[in-house]
């Protein structure tokens, strides 16, 4: 009877975003909106999906379970989006699952890795999980969800960026590990192998690409705050350091984001900050202020210029997701599932 | 200011008089040394407590406290498991709030403010009561209650031996014995146990995708301990030594969610403590003084190790030790004034210390309480009770905690009692709190509460019959609630958030009923709880009015004993309501209500007792804790001999 119940739930899902005004046939299924991941609180194996329906301007919470009848797991901590299927990353729980992204129905997954944290699709055969405590990243196949090998670059990895046919990988985590944390390396996709890496401050945290092809790195500087956190950008061609613009010692910035026109940054930095590629100093005003507001994530709208961001400040308490103006103007909030994290478009 | 001025005056009154009535023990003193209490305990005392029966104690005498407080009181048990953390929550409270008192000496760690009940046997204590209300006056923390375990000396009886020996379901294995010897100035006690289980028990991993049948993996205990009790009835008073000696080693399952996890993980905790204590009772005519010295040793070691999932190198190592040395010194007098007027006061300095390497550095605090109570009886039937606690830490006062207690028992209607309760009391951040790196927070102020009891109470004993009803209701504010929270530091921190409000109703009823060859003993307990977050911020996240995490609503007991002859028949059933792991109005995470079944079947043949008992009879699928397994039906024979 339960599946039954699921089954009709999916597809309600279905038709219910079907029914709606969709201008593009790529959003035939769940709609326009964006999916937001839902982190959970450590151990409690509390993750969740849950969808921002923007035509509805309704959220729909707990799809995953919902759906599938079993919980998402511990810790999902990304999630991405290739060929109308949806890439759940749960990093505690060791697995990534794979589901559909219309029905989000269970379609497949990989588990037993210890704990991946990002994947990045390179093609239809193959793609890269980072991982916090591994020291390199694996390679799979995102068809068919099998593992193919275990690539070892001496340090654990966790963001990642396809520029051509090299991947930027961030070494975030010096977690029982000798080597430093202050690195981007370099891998050839052809070849899975590490070509190269460009020293820049500890902690490098996120990465975006601007208009103009080069690479920004956010540095948080370190657990302790053993080094300036810097915002640094990166010719990727040369791997050389164009310029950096170092934070006060005792911020902690992250989430660096960037606009549909690549021109303008966005990052958190306990509120919400932007410059523009041009900038040659850090902006001392926020454009948003977080108040009472624990901001964990940030997403910028790929059509419009709306700002997504994810309060992470509940416990045991589902959270806010917001929306804001770019000009810091809030248009409206919408309560998601325990410590949103990842947010992800669906156009 | 001026009645600060005077309570000052009045504590310093008290002292003298602490030091004058020890100056007077030599000359009042009384010489018959067969007297090994005051005649206070003849007052009327509060209905705010509760002793667990000899029946209820003795049935489940080789399991834990946890297990006791389960299946026979009111008090909700949080468990992860046979052998896994188990913290109570008593009146809508958390685990921090239920103070846990051995022979008056609080065993709510110092680090953490919790007890895990499932270390602690119930073969240990032959006294375990629960107190609420005013009861709870003497001490700080106990928001919910107090749950009790004491010790009990016995004179005159000889020798006499008991061992028991348990066998279960997944390699389940228990061994208990007492030595004892006892004879009109001296009682000797030694106690032993030593339980285990490798706990790998089945269970239908509805976690992960297929739902798949699993072994409980990496579950197993071990845990060991000895007592050692001395009781010397000297001409002066009694003199007790006590030494409670305990090693507990436990390893940790994963949740369900993460058993498919790459790599090997090993993850461990093992505990081992000391807790010794003396005390001298002197006592006299109509009075009494307390002397009580202890010194616990608390040592907690916490490992976790896990391995690549691609190679045997080890990617993540914790290896945390979290040691606690703690002294508690206790004076305490008692006297009676008038015929209908009792005045008690004590002193009470505690020192805790904690050495961690989650700590900066070693931490400590010093405590010093000063408690007078008063008891007092208007007519036959109203009978008061106040005090006055004034607790000193680290040299900053904490204020003045008053409670009221007021008892009415109508001569008219024997048996019958009616009880009403006011207290206000406090609980200081425990030392994680402050101190923890990184996160701990020294900024934090004690939580504050404010609680209210009424109570109906009836007691009838005949001979062959017996009852006891008790129905109560209580409110309870606590301010300054302390919870952690995540920061941008990517850690979190205990901040003083909440304001909470707990009320509810509880009702308990025990009778037993011999007739010829025939004992009936029935106990059952049904309590409502309603606990909400009242801060303003829990409007924002729509958690306003909703239950707290991990409390239910509904939580009841039932027991029942059936002798005959030589035979014994028991039947003991749990119902636990569902409870919120989020406090979502709306979550889906809401764990179902479960009712456990549990039955014994036993036999006496002379010295020699045996019983089978089957734990969870309807096989009930179930989890305590989100995502956390628990055993299906499981076995367990019990044979022991006792010899007086």
């Amino acid at each position: 009877m339960k599946k039954i119940n699921y089954l009709l739930f999916a597809i309600v899902v279905i038709f219910s975003a079907c029914s709606k005004d969709n201008d593009n046939n790529q959003n035939q299924g769940i709609g326009k909106g964006f999916f937001v991941l839902n982190e959970g609180t450590f151990t409690y194996a509390n993750a969740s999906l849950s969808f921002f329906n923007e035509d509805s301007l309704k959220i729909t919470n707990n799809l995953f379970f919902r759906v599938n009848n079993v919980p998402l797991g511990d810790v999902a901590n990304s999630m991405t989006h290739w060929n109308n299927k949806l890439y759940l990353v749960v990093n505690n729980s060791g697995y990534i699952y794979k589901v559909d992204e219309k029905t989000i129905l269970y379609e497949s997954q990989l588990a037993g890795m210890h704990s991946p944290r990002e994947i990045l699709i390179i093609s239809d055969t193959k793609a890269y999980v980072s991982d916090l405590y591994e020291m390199g990243f694996h390679v799979i196949n995102p068809s068919t969800m099998e593992y193919i090998r275990f690539v070892r670059t001496g340090k654990s990895t966790e963001n990642m960026l396809l520029l051509g046919d090299e991947v930027f990988i961030t070494n975030w985590s010096q977690y029982e590990q000798q080597m430093p944390n202050n690195t981007v390396q370099i891998v050839d996709s052809k070849t899975d192998q590490v070509i190269d890496s460009v020293i820049v401050t500890k902690e490098p945290n996120s990465m975006v690409v601007d208009a103009n092809g080069k690479l920004w790195v956010l540095c948080s500087g370190g657990w302790e705050g053993e080094e300036t956190p810097a915002l640094i950008q990166i010719d990727p061609q040369t791997r050389t350091i164009i310029k950096k613009l170092d934070f006060d010692a005792l911020s902690y910035p992250s989430r660096l984001s960037i606009n549909k026109q690549g021109d303008r940054l966005y990052y958190i930095n306990s509120d919400v900050f932007t410059l523009t590629v041009e900038d040659s100093h850090l902006p001392e005003e926020p454009l948003i202020e977080a108040g009472k507001h624990y901001f964990y994530n940030i997403a910028l709208h790929p059509q419009t210029a709306t700002l997504v961001l994810a309060d992470g400040s509940g416990f045991a308490e589902k959270s806010y997701v917001f929306r804001y103006h770019d000009d810091g103007r809030l248009i409206d909030s919408v309560q998601a599932g325990i410590m949103p994290n990842k947010i992800v478009f669906n156009y | 200011m001026k009645r600060r001025a005077v309570i000052c005056c009045f504590l310093i009154c008290l002292n003298l008089f602490i030091v004058r009535s020890q100056s007077l023990n030599d000359t009042i003193m009384l010489n018959q040394v067969d007297v090994i209490d005051s005649v206070l305990r003849k007052q009327p005392v509060s209905v705010m407590e509760r002793k667990f029966d000899t029946i209820s104690l003795e049935k489940i005498r080789t399991s834990n406290v946890s297990q006791l407080l389960m299946t026979h009181s009111p008090v909700f048990i949080k468990t992860y498991g046979p052998g896994g953390l188990s913290t109570a929550s008593f009146r809508g409270t958390t685990a921090g709030h239920t103070l846990v008192l051995w022979n008056d000496f609080r065993l709510n760690a110092p680090n953490l403010g919790q007890v895990d009940f499932s270390l602690i046997p119930v073969f240990f204590s032959e006294n375990i009561g629960l107190s609420w209300g005013g009861k709870t006056a003497r001490q700080s923390g106990g928001f919910g209650g107090v749950v009790a375990l004491d010790n009990k000396s016995v004179f005159n009886k000889g020798f006499s031996t008991e061992l028991m020996q348990t066998i279960g379901s997944f390699r389940s294995l228990g061994t208990f014995a007492t030595f004892s010897y006892s004879n009109r100035k001296i009682h000797l006690r030694t106690k032993f146990f030593q339980n285990s289980s490798r706990n790998d028990f089945e269970f239908l991993n509805t976690a992960v995708i297929p739902k798949t049948y699993m072994k409980q993996p990496n579950a197993d205990y071990f845990n060991f301990g000895f007592m050692q009790e001395v009781h010397w009835l000297t001409k002066y008073g009694m003199l007790t030594a006590t030494s409670w000696n305990q090693w507990n080693d436990k390893k940790l399952p994963p949740i369900m969610t993460n058993m498919k996890k790459g790599g090997k993980t090993e993850e461990y905790a093992d505990e081992k403590f000391s807790r010794n204590y003396l005390s001298f009772k002197p006592i006299w005519q109509k009075g009494s003084l307390l002397l009580k010295s202890a010194y616990f040793a608390e040592r907690q070691h916490y490992f976790l190790r896990t391995t690549s999932a691609v190679s045997d190198e080890t990617v993540s190592l914790v290896d945390a030790t979290n040691n606690a040395d703690i002294f508690n010194e206790i004076v305490q007098v008692e006297q009676q004034i008038f015929k209908s007027w009792c005045f008690l006061a004590k002193v009470q300095w505690d020192f805790e210390k904690v050495y961690s390497n989650n700590y900066r550095e070693t931490k400590q605090r010093n405590t010093i309480s000063f408690f007078v109570e008063t008891k007092f009886s208007l007519f036959r039937d109203v009978h008061f009770v106040t005090s006055v606690r004034n607790d000193i830490v680290d040299g900053k006062t904490q204020g003045y905690f008053p409670s009221a207690n007021l008892t009415y028992t109508p001569v008219f209607l024997k048996g019958f009692s009616l009880t009403l309760s006011g207290i206000k009391n406090y609980r200081p951040p425990s030392l994680n709190d402050l101190y923890w790196y990184p996160g701990g927070n020294e900024q934090l102020n004690p939580e504050k509460g404010t609680s209210y009891d009424a109570s109906l109470d009836y007691k009838l004993s005949k001979k062959d019959f017996s009852i006891n009803a008790h129905f109560g209701a209580f409110l309870s504010y606590i301010d300054n609630w302390i919870q952690w929270k995540p920061t941008a530091y990517r850690y979190w921190i205990p901040v003083n958030i909440s304001k909470v409000f707990a009320r509810g109703f509880e009702v308990h009823i025990d009778a037993m009923y011999k007739h010829d060859n025939l004992k009936y003993f029935v106990s059952a307990n049904y309590v409502f709880t309603k606990t909400t977050n009242e801060d303003p911020q829990s409007a924002f996240f729509d958690s306003e009015g909703a239950q707290l995490i991990y409390i239910p609503k509904h939580h009841a007991n039932l027991f029942l004993n059936i002798d005959y002859k030589t035979w014994n028949f028991s039947y003991t059933f749990e119902f636990t309501g569902k409870r919120n792991t989020s406090t979502d109005k709306d979550d889906f995470f809401v764990l179902p209500n479960y009712n456990l079944h549990h039955i014994s079947f036993g036999k006496r043949f002379g010295y020699i007792k045996t019983e089978l008992r089957i734990n969870n009879l309807f096989n009930m699928d179930y989890q305590a804790v989100l995502w956390h397994a628990m055993p299906k039906i499981n076995y367990e024979f019990f044979i022991s001999y006792k010899f007086i």
